[in-house]
């Protein structure tokens, strides 16, 4: 069975206090439970198998500086992922990328997709890869966060540092821009 | 002239993953109960969530960053995390038992001798055993020394090759628990380079 959301924080939360003191064991815990997660969130948004590493490698050294800074008021995913997000802005801008650059696409205007043949496409693994792949980085890390992770907005927008309005924003355009790349994808067949 | 209610076309994605709570949660059930669309929307949503879900997992370098970063990490120097309050306390105690001693020194009889006490630490403290060993040790030496005194490395070896050794099942708070094991294992292991305490707090 796996563990609930309750379990996992307070095992985490007991991880990253014995963290502080210093343990290197409770670091091997913690890096074995939040790795994945953490390499695939910065992949989501640097598209960069390399950069994605480093970000991991830089992130679980965070932890390990700062773990005593953990104050328990968020979940301990929210707060590592929160790190990860920092870093990840740090190397967009080493890239010549900024965040502004993508919160233009908040603003872009959606034409209405047709409802069926999205539903459709929804139904093929295959054509919701494509289209999650073709997403904006912003846009397709907002999706992982909300259904891959099941974060909740207030955690995502703690995460990525952003308002809540614009958390909700960014997840509606990915959803339809997600229903026109499907519907497209379904009428073109 | 009907006034359609507005859809809650925003909160729609956080009731599909279930994080929805409170009047937020109740505003879209009671929405949907009587929106058609809204429930489509849902039910896409729910399937879009299933298909991100089901996308084959991103492959970490798990265990290649998992060396690299311990190997880093032991390489660092032990860090000290005390807070500048705690500094503070040690700092205070230290002029108290400087002064007792002056004043025990001035008071009590001239030839008297004081024993210094093993050290034990304090509600909040952590005492730990810190162990340089041969460089000729091996593995399996250094593995029967810490079985002496059942114990745990909890970090090392830096540069300066020192161990820092959790005492497993012992109340560290007994300074003579912490001298005993200290003693044995220096009895025991022939690969023992010399042995001291450390307060972590």
């Amino acid at each position: 069975m796996t563990p609930g959301v309750g379990q996992e924080v307070e095992e985490a939360g007991a991880l990253l206090v014995r963290i502080a003191r210093g343990e290197i064991r409770a670091l091997e815990f913690f890096y074995d439970a939040y790795h994945a997660r953490v390499y695939s969130f910065a992949l989501k948004r640097l598209s960069n198998t390399a950069d994605a590493t480093e970000i991991l490698n830089e992130v679980m050294h965070e932890v390990w500086r700062s773990a005593s800074r953990f104050e328990g008021r968020s979940r301990p995913l929210t707060w590592v992922l929160g790190i990860a997000h920092h870093k990840v802005i740090d190397r967009l801008r080493q890239r010549g990328r900024t965040a502004h650059d993508e919160l233009d696409l908040d603003h872009v205007a959606d034409e209405s997709p047709g409802m069926a043949e999205a539903m459709t496409g929804a139904q093929d693994a295959d054509r919701v890869r494509r289209c999650v792949e073709r997403l904006p980085d912003i846009q397709r890390l907002m999706i992982h966060l909300a259904f891959f992770d099941d974060l909740s907005y207030p955690e995502i927008s703690e995460i990525a540092s952003v308002p809540v309005g614009t958390v909700k924003t960014r997840v509606f355009h990915a959803k339809q821009a997600l229903k026109r790349c499907l519907g497209s994808l379904m009428s073109g067949e | 002239m009907k006034i359609e209610p507005e859809h809650p076309e925003e909160l729609l994605p956080w009731y599909a993953n279930d994080t929805l709570t409170g009047e937020e949660m109740q505003k879209v059930e009671d929405h949907l109960r009587n929106c058609g669309q809204c429930r489509q929307e849902l039910a896409w949503l729910q399937q879009l969530r299933q298909q991100v879900k089901g996308l084959q997992p991103l492959e970490s370098p798990g265990e290649l960053v998992r060396a690299k970063l311990l190997r880093e990490v032991r390489s660092q120097p032990r860090r000290q995390r005390v807070q500048w309050w705690q500094a503070a306390l040690a700092a205070s105690l230290a002029v108290i038992v400087i002064q007792g001693a002056v004043i025990f020194r001035l008071s009590g009889p001239g030839n008297m001798q004081v024993a210094a006490a093993p050290i034990g630490s304090l509600p909040g403290q952590e005492a730990l055993v810190r162990i340089r060993f041969k460089p000729t040790a091996t593995e399996t030496q250094i593995r029967q020394a810490l079985r002496v005194i059942n114990g745990a490395v909890v970090d090392g070896p830096g540069d300066s090759g020192v161990y820092y050794v959790r005492l497993e099942g012992l109340d560290t708070t007994q300074p003579f628990e912490i001298q005993d094991a200290v003693q044995r294992l220096k009895t025991a292991s022939p690969v023992v380079l010399d042995v001291g305490t450390e307060l972590l707090s």
